[in-house]
């Protein structure tokens, strides 16, 4: 809508007509305007006050709003037209005129944008750029969908101007999410209209002319749905439940801090996790990881530890500490899997027990010394009991080392062969036999 | 290798050998992700079966591998990555035998895979489990992955 500038008398600075503001309904009949009205003038008035300093802001990056903007925001009631309370508002002339026409086009152009039902898709949208590019994409399924379903209700509300477009590209309001979520965050944006009965309308006037009417029918339809999506985005992620509970997890030693008595560990299946001890002999024990001569040590701490949603957030107290050196070798990250299953790890039996590092010693001692002879990767499985099996597949033989959990593991080496069908096994608790046993089977 | 199978109860019948495949699910702990073969133990049992690791009939009405896999994947505490089969002759020649046991009340946890059947493992030496899971795997291997949807990719062994 086209506004004009009016010089008043000389003893007061000039004014410039700036919006109207229409309430509809048999109260405001014959320009009246009711007190408990004004309210909703009230709303309108920070509603573009709003627009007006995000505009400000748009053309001045990185500098504050200027002190005396809002008061300069000078809004005054200068006529009641017949009819219906159509409040006609003027404003002072000032330095921000610019940015409070540029706000109240905005605030125009978004009330007729949401009565259109272009709004709520825009929310749907997980990208949060700018709508011209959201639109370049063709729009994501729930969008597109929600704007059909709002073509009924378009019809119903018979609100804004022609925003039709051909039906291979669905319209689309033309502010971004973050400036949707921002302008939804405004109370007097949420209890626009709130104050009016069920026959009564606000009614505002787009740049273009266009009439934009905010009814009972328009914040229920197209305000409500806004607001609770807006709250939908807005809510937290519910907290994982926490547990606390005595366990083990393995992973690199990174960090110590004696002071603290403190540590953090990087783990393969939680990331890296910090913890805590209180025995001097855990230091000792810490200290001595890091000192190792090893190429990659790896520890399992054993300790009270809080879990959320099964994944580790914290060692609450180590109180025991085992040390694995785990070598570049290409079998080291099944051994460093091994060492870091859980108490319970097993599909079929949820009191299987953690792998022994002792079992992984073991088993890494039988894959170097297997290793110059074979062209295939051995398999290594975690046993239920906390133990190790090694074992060699081709198609006519199946060679295997079971190694105990104890802390002398025993050895099983046990060959069979399909064709002709036999089979050789050897139980030893001398890694030396074992190894033999297992170099002999492999052949 | 002989032994003594125990008595069965009413409600169960020993398969004759033949050539039906009986699927077995492999899920990742017992999975040689390099080579891509299964783990012998795969095919044996563990404490929780009581000597009779879950198999499926082929012969079911409305058991393929893919809808044996599915059933698995809806049920159980960990996904299949692909599903072997030997046959029940392959498992009479490893001295063992397959048992449909699907006209049986439901176990405990209330529900049973559609065309159920067990591999008998019960009363069987160590050494005799190590023998028959190895020989049971070989038999699935030189049969190959059983395509289904999603699974893991082909064996070569």
């Amino acid at each position: 809508m086209e506004y004009v500038a009016r010089v008043e008398e000389e003893s007061e600075p000039p004014r410039t007509e700036f919006a109207e503001f229409t309430l509809r309904g048999d109260r405001f009949n014959r320009g009246r305007l009711p007190i408990d009205a004004l309210v909703e003038l009230e709303r309108y008035r920070t509603i573009l006050l709003e627009a007006a300093a995000r505009a400000w802001a748009g053309a001045h990056p990185g500098e504050l709003l200027p002190e005396d903007f809002g008061s300069e925001f000078d809004l005054a009631i200068v006529e009641v037209r017949d009819g219906s309370a159509t409040s006609l508002l003027e404003r002072p002339d000032s330095a921000y005129g610019e940015f409070f026409d540029l706000g109240r086009d905005d605030v125009e152009r978004l009330f007729q944008e949401i009565a259109a039902g272009l709004a709520l898709p825009a929310l749907a949208d997980a990208n949060e750029g700018h709508p011209a590019e959201d639109n370049a994409g063709g729009g994501d399924a729930e969008a597109d969908a929600v704007v059909g379903a709002d073509a009924e209700a378009d019809a119903e509300v018979g609100a804004a101007g022609d925003l039709s477009v051909p039906s291979d590209n669905p319209p689309r309001s033309t502010f971004s999410r973050d400036e949707l979520l921002s302008y939804a965050a405004l109370p007097a944006f949420r209890d626009l209209g709130s104050s009016l009965q069920i026959d009564e309308s606000a009614q505002i006037v787009t740049p273009d002319g266009q009439q934009v009417q905010i009814d009972f029918v328009v914040r229920t339809t197209r305000i409500r749905p806004l607001l609770d999506r807006v709250e939908q985005i807005n809510a937290p992620e519910p907290l994982p439940k926490r547990e606390y509970r005595k366990n083990s997890v393995a992973g690199r030693l990174v960090s110590l801090d004696p002071e603290n008595r403190s540590f953090r560990v990087k783990t393969l299946l939680h990331g890296e996790v910090s913890g805590r001890y209180k025995k001097d002999e855990l230091f000792d024990d810490l200290k001595a990881v890091l000192n190792s001569s090893a190429q990659a040590p790896v520890v399992r701490v054993v300790g009270r530890m809080s879990w959320a949603d099964e994944t580790l957030k914290r060692i609450l107290e180590a109180q025991q500490l085992e040390l694995l050196e785990v070598a570049g070798e290409s079998w080291s990250r099944n051994i460093i899997e091994l060492a870091s299953l859980p108490k319970g790890w097993s599909e079929d039996s949820q009191t299987s027990d953690v792998i022994s590092f002792t079992a992984l010693e073991a088993a890494r001692e039988l894959l170097r010394a297997a290793q110059p002879n074979q062209d295939s990767a051995p398999g290594i499985f975690p046993m239920e009991s906390g133990g190790v099996h090694l074992e060699w597949t081709v198609p006519s033989r199946v060679t295997s080392v079971e190694i105990s959990a104890d802390d002398n593991p025993e050895f099983v080496v046990h060959t069979f062969i399909l064709s002709p069908r036999s089979s050789n096994e050897t139980t030893t608790s001398n890694i030396a036999e074992a190894t033999a046993a297992l170099l002999e089977a492999l052949g | 290798m002989t032994h003594e199978f125990p008595v069965l109860e009413r409600c169960e019948s020993v398969l004759v050998a033949a050539d039906e495949l009986l699927y077995r699910q492999i899920t990742r702990h017992k999975w040689n992700e390099v080579e891509k073969v299964p783990a012998s133990a795969a095919f044996g049992p563990v404490d929780a079966d009581g000597g009779k690791p879950s198999f499926a009939r082929s012969s079911a009405a409305g058991v393929t591998e893919q809808t044996s896999r599915d059933w698995h994947q809806q049920n159980a505490r960990t996904p299949s990555l692909g599903v072997w089969a030997v046959t029940s002759a392959e498992v009479h020649e490893a001295d063992l035998r397959s048992v449909d046991d699907s006209q049986c009340p439901l176990p405990p946890e209330g529900k049973r895979a559609p065309g159920h059947c067990y591999v008998d493992y019960r009363e069987l030496t160590p050494r005799q489990v190590r023998d028959a899971r190895a020989e049971l795997l070989l038999r699935a291997i030189a049969r190959k992955l059983l395509p289904t949807n999603d699974c893991i990719a082909g064996q070569d062994v």
